[in-house]
């Protein structure tokens, strides 16, 4: 039997972009209806247990990947999206990110909304998630390292901002906060939606958006929504398939992918770090990061990172007689994440229903990695690290600067060196032409009255270094203009 | 050292070779059971055979190999047909003996091998297979004592 309902706007997509909507509809005196595909979770399904959790919160149980299984784009697929997995950090739009695209992609005076209207929102979004910068007895032992290596070589380095409030330490931010310190939007808008009227309906996958007389028709399996406007907030990878199903997003719905990848870094100490507890990325050394009006995003940052055993164990691609005795000095061990915002290089189709990631490494994107897994590498032996390996297959263990120059000799073929996103940007880029964007400067899909976008698709390049505030911010821009 | 020709045509013969097991095994009275197993018990073979390369422990091997076809045979159905696409192929293509009837020594070479390979499809299926056998193989409690882990902190 299908459930029907009739409301005033649907929201789909409980992340980032669709909760921020939906709060504020609802609290603007709409009626809401929020569809969230995967399931209604909260503090007291979170087990810090890793098989559980990525199959409970993850998209495809945290296996979904591009289409050579060179890069794990790691995305929620629960209540909150990817904010309940993600590390929690706040990192709002540049000035001159948004400069390069007025300039470059069309957004000209952007219907009159400047720079300072885009600052506001950014710092809308970051009192609603309670954001401020970590605290130095918060940033834990491993991250402590990377920080006093990249002081020991003089890079610029800094204490990252969160959405965290009581943290206690558990460190495990990536499966689902126990304690509600981490403000994912189930927790910092979902609860407000629901507070002024909104439904919340989980488990309800959106098929397609139909047309009717003066509104759309949402549905799903199981279920229909009629409603005057509809709000795709699907994520980057998800939202192109729903207008897909729909007929609507024209030539460029699906292409003009980033998905800024990530490379890790491993160090081994003598002594124990205990990655694994406390705030898993509270460092980022960002002297390489390139910001500017002319090429947006570039460079590269480097930022703590932690995993529990069978993330860590899964990301390591050497030979068991090789990784056991890594896993064994686990407590001793530090990590990190080489982020290198690239240029859109691919794009999002669909099979069978499901979306198919295409993605090419380009040279000078590549060129980059290894630029940015050398600092980090260096940065770890400036810090006593006794031994540093890059997680990719050829790799060979580093122990001074004179084995740092082996990286440049490191095959990195698609999945020779494991690699992660989750920032995957750019499907539906907003911009004033039809012919090269998917969705106008009024977020509406171009040719339609009713359907919008919003959520990291929009973005014609890499908008951030993490994309949550970007993303929220664009919510907070489209609700003022129709509030 | 292989030609790159010869590479490709057992790449290739893999791939007819997957496509002639799933008609014979994988929809046939060996196929899977309805909803308890993602897999045939073929698949399996290869599955347990995989698993304990990518662990280099047999016994681990059939631990992991059980856990990752309860996981594909529910919430990881809508991908179970890739990943038994790639056991296929890991089964069938590749020079000499069925990947399942190697030793345990012969399969990790042969899951080394796939991983450098120049052929991308082999490290992509050598990846695969070695990122779910270590991350099923990690979650479970018992493995954690190796690593000085002391677990999660909800529950005690």
């Amino acid at each position: 039997m299908t459930r029907h309902a009739q409301t005033q706007d649907v929201v789909i997509g409980s992340g980032a972009g669709g909760a921020v909507l939906a709060a504020r509809l609802a609290e603007g005196g709409r009626g809401v209806v929020l569809l969230e595909e995967g399931p209604r979770v909260s503090r007291l399904d979170f087990t810090q247990r890793e098989g559980a959790m990525y199959s409970l919160l993850y998209r495809d149980a945290g296996g979904q990947s591009s289409s050579d299984g060179a890069i794990s784009v790691m995305q929620g697929r629960c209540l909150g999206g990817s904010t309940t997995i993600n590390m929690g950090d706040v990192v709002p739009i540049e000035d001159a990110v948004l400069a390069h695209w007025r300039q470059h992609f069309g957004w000209g005076d952007w219907g009159g909304i400047t720079h300072a209207d885009v600052r506001a929102a950014a710092e809308r979004a970051k009192r609603d998630i309670g954001a401020s910068r970590i605290a130095p007895d918060e940033v834990n032992r491993a991250n402590g390292l990377l920080r006093d290596g990249a002081k020991a070589l003089g890079l610029r380095g800094q204490r990252l901002e969160h959405n965290r409030t009581g943290c206690v330490g558990s460190g495990y931010c990536l499966i689902g906060c126990a304690y509600d310190a981490k403000k994912g939007t189930h927790l910092s808008h979902v609860p407000r939606a629901e507070a002024a009227g909104a439904q919340v309906w989980c488990d309800s996958r959106v098929d397609r958006v139909t047309s009717r007389a003066r509104g759309v028709t949402v549905h799903g399996a199981g279920f229909a929504v009629d409603a005057e406007r509809v709000f795709v907030c699907a994520g980057t990878i998800h939202t192109p398939g729903v207008l897909e199903r729909s007929g609507l997003g024209g030539t460029q719905r699906g292409r003009n992918l980033s998905l800024q990848p990530q490379g890790p870094v491993l160090a081994v100490f003598d002594h124990e770090v205990d990655l694994h507890r406390g705030i898993p990325q509270s460092f980022g050394v960002d002297g390489a990061l390139e910001i500017s009006a002319e090429r947006g995003l570039g460079g590269y940052t480097i930022e703590g990172v932690a995993g529990g055993p069978a993330m860590t164990a899964s990301l390591v691609p050497l030979p068991m007689k090789e990784l056991r005795p890594l896993l064994a000095l686990y407590r001793q061990s530090a990590a990190a994440l080489c982020l290198v915002p690239d240029r859109p290089s691919g794009r999002v189709t669909s099979k069978n229903g499901r979306p198919v990631i295409e993605y090419q490494q380009t040279a000078e994107w590549t060129a980059r990695l290894r630029s940015a897994l050398k600092t980090g590498a260096r940065c770890y032996l400036a810090a006593g690290a006794t031994a540093v390996r890059i997680p990719a297959v050829h790799s060979r263990e580093i122990r001074s600067e004179a084995d740092v120059a082996s990286i440049d000799e490191l095959p990195l073929r698609s999945c020779d060196l494991s690699m992660i996103s989750a920032h995957p940007q750019g499907t539906c880029r907003m911009g004033p032409n039809p012919e090269s964007s998917v969705v106008d400067m009024d977020f509406r899909v171009h040719g339609s009255d009713n359907v919008f976008v919003c959520d990291a698709s929009l973005f014609p390049t890499t908008s951030s270094t993490h994309t949550m505030v970007p993303v929220m911010t664009m919510a907070h821009l489209l609700a003022d203009s129709l509030i | 050292m292989q030609t790159r020709r010869q590479i490709l045509k057992w790449t290739g013969l893999g791939g007819v070779a997957a496509a002639v097991g799933w008609q014979v095994w994988g929809k046939g009275t060996g196929g899977p059971a309805a909803s308890s197993s993602a897999f045939a018990p073929w698949q399996m073979a290869t599955l347990r055979a995989a698993c304990a390369a990518a662990l280099a422990d047999e016994a681990a091997g059939i631990a992991t190999a059980q856990d990752l076809d309860t996981h594909f045979a529910g919430v990881g159905a809508q991908v179970a047909p890739d990943f038994a696409l790639a056991l296929a192929v890991m089964e069938f293509g590749h020079a000499g003996r069925r990947f399942s009837r190697l030793s345990l020594d012969e399969a990790g070479d042969v899951l080394d091998d796939w991983a450098r390979s120049r052929v991308g499809v082999r490290r992509q299926i050598a990846r695969a297979v070695r990122d779910a056998a270590r991350f099923t193989w990690f979650s479970r409690e018992e493995t954690w004592a190796a690593l000085d882990y002391d677990g999660p902190w909800v529950g005690r």
